[in-house]
């Protein structure tokens, strides 16, 4: 295997990597993306304007963090390179935990 | 209104009838001291006069106390009948005023008396001596009749305005602790006092200077009074009648001692600077009177109708040092209380941020007036769930990051779904 020296290197080969990937895949990845980001902007927002009311700071927060966590989940249990197979049921379970999520968020927020 | 009234009455008919138990070393006090105890029935006192060791004296009758002040003169002999010095306490301890007027050289009794009301009374041998403030007339050559001024000193609460010439003064010093948050001394020798023995050359004086006290006073916890002086000169007609000489021979008028003895009784017996609490409330503004809790960041009010007996007259206070603590272990809020003019103290106040019993703390001790501790409780709540904003504007990127997130749940779900 060639040594890859720079990071330019390393995103071409991440890209060209990447755009194998099945489209269910990039479609929860995007979600990821969405939540970590939307957690990182609160955080900041928190920093900045201040974290009051805490109850929804907190909410705001780990809903976005829980729904980052359990989408990572789904993408390992579908991914097809080490899947069991079972899509249909590891999505019925991943929905029904956001459903249970959201309402505890939803609950704390206030 | 009414209530005022009959507070008033009943001040006026227990001042009237306030027994006195005088206590004396000789019979022939009585005659040399007429002024002063003529000055004692002027201010509506009933005088026992009693031999200070006669074997039928008794302050107390079946556990009742049957005189409401003691006056004591002398103390050469010893306390006779049922009386003792812890006894005497236990009469001041109850709310009862005691004046102790000893003579210089009195017993180590009535010495342990002074001390127990935080007064120290100077050797039994040393008087107050002066050699540049002496009287010219009554100590030319023993200089040991000093002359003091009423006017030095923080004392505005003892002696009234226009108490004019010299106070003669003759028999021993005394001192109170500096650290005393009871006694003080109202009456101090000139700056070039000391105590010593007349004709004896002093290398080491005890008490000097300012620091030489003539008359102490002190202001119990309870609010009894007491009055301690080692001179019984200071209270006789001889004194009262005086004209006072300065050491060069000249006059400097008649002596001030029966306006000052009289303030001092006066004020020892409870007839001056006597603070009296009429009524005591608190609201919150708008609200109602006395309610069972305050809610936090309330604006609440707490005012104090405060009284003065002044030789027998009641007057509203008035003041602008009066502070009150809205307290739960520390005071979380001290606001000064501004007065109407009449006799109300208020002060309006936001309640703290937090949470738990307070209480309305008031503890009001000026030196010459009666001590005020004032305490009411009440609890402080935080807002009811009912009662914040439903929603908070700074909360509104929290709220819309849930929602926007269920939102592209929904999308990401159903593009899972529905593709390959």
């Amino acid at each position: 295997m060639a040594t890859l020296h720079t990071a330019k290197q390393v995103a071409t080969a991440f890209q060209r990597e990447y755009a194998k990937t099945p489209a269910k895949l990039k479609v929860l990845d995007a979600f990821s993306g969405l939540a970590i980001a939307t957690a990182l902007l609160q955080f900041v927002y928190a920093v900045l304007i201040g974290s009051f009311p805490f109850n929804a700071f907190l909410a705001g927060f780990f809903c976005c963090i829980g729904a980052f966590v359990l989408s990572v989940c789904l993408r390992m249990q579908v991914d097809p390179e080490d899947m069991s197979g079972k899509t249909e049921r590891a999505f019925t379970e991943y929905a029904l935990a956001m459903c249970v999520l959201f309402l505890a968020a939803l609950n704390y927020v206030g | 209104m009414p209530l005022m009234l009959l507070a008033c009455c009943v001040l006026a008919t227990s001042a009237s009838q306030s027994r006195v138990l005088v206590l004396m070393d000789e019979p022939s006090l009585a005659e040399t001291h007429s002024r002063f105890l003529g000055g004692l029935r002027a201010q509506g006192h009933d005088l026992d006069v009693q031999p200070i060791d006669a074997a039928s004296l008794r302050l107390v009758r079946w556990g009742d106390w049957i005189y409401d002040k003691l006056v004591i003169l002398g103390g050469r002999k010893g306390l006779g009948g049922a009386l003792d010095v812890a006894l005497v306490l236990q009469f001041f301890d109850a709310g009862h005023d005691v004046i102790l007027a000893l003579d210089p050289a009195a017993g180590p009794e009535l010495r342990e008396l002074a001390s127990e009301l935080g007064v120290d009374v100077d050797a039994a041998e040393a008087r107050v001596l002066d050699h540049s403030a002496y009287d010219g007339a009554l100590a030319a050559t023993a200089h040991d009749v000093v002359h003091a001024d009423v006017s030095v000193g923080l004392n505005r609460h003892v002696f009234p305005a226009g108490i004019h010439g010299p106070v003669l003064f003759s028999g021993a010093g005394l001192s109170v602790s500096p650290e005393s948050s009871t006694a003080f001394v109202a009456l101090n020798a000139g700056p070039t006092a000391y105590g010593g023995e007349p004709g004896k050359a002093v290398t080491v004086a005890r008490l000097a200077g300012r620091g030489v006290g003539l008359v102490a006073l002190i202001q119990a916890r309870n609010n009894a009074r007491a009055a301690v002086t080692a001179s019984l000169d200071l209270l006789s007609d001889a004194f009262f009648s005086a004209q006072a000489i300065s050491p060069e021979g000249k006059s400097l008028g008649s002596s001030a001692n029966e306006a000052a003895v009289d303030a001092l009784a006066r004020w020892a017996l409870s007839q001056r600077g006597v603070l009296i609490v009429r009524s005591v409330s608190h609201r919150v503004v708008g609200g109602e009177v006395e309610p069972e809790r305050y809610r936090v960041k309330d604006e609440v009010e707490f005012s104090v109708r405060i009284d003065r007996l002044t030789d027998g007259e009641v007057a509203p206070y008035a003041a602008e040092d009066v502070q009150v603590e809205l307290t739960m272990l520390d005071p979380h809020v001290r606001a000064t209380l501004t007065h109407d003019g009449a006799g109300t103290f208020s002060a309006r106040v936001t309640a703290p941020d937090a949470y738990g019993v307070f209480k309305w703390v008031l503890s009001y001790r000026r030196r010459g007036l009666t001590g005020l501790e004032l305490s009411r409780t009440v609890p402080i709540r935080p807002f009811a769930h009912d009662e914040y904003e439903r929603f908070i504007f700074q909360a509104y990127p929290y709220y819309g990051s849930i929602f926007s997130l269920m939102a592209a749940f929904l999308a990401t779900g159903a593009a899972f779904l529905y593709t390959k």
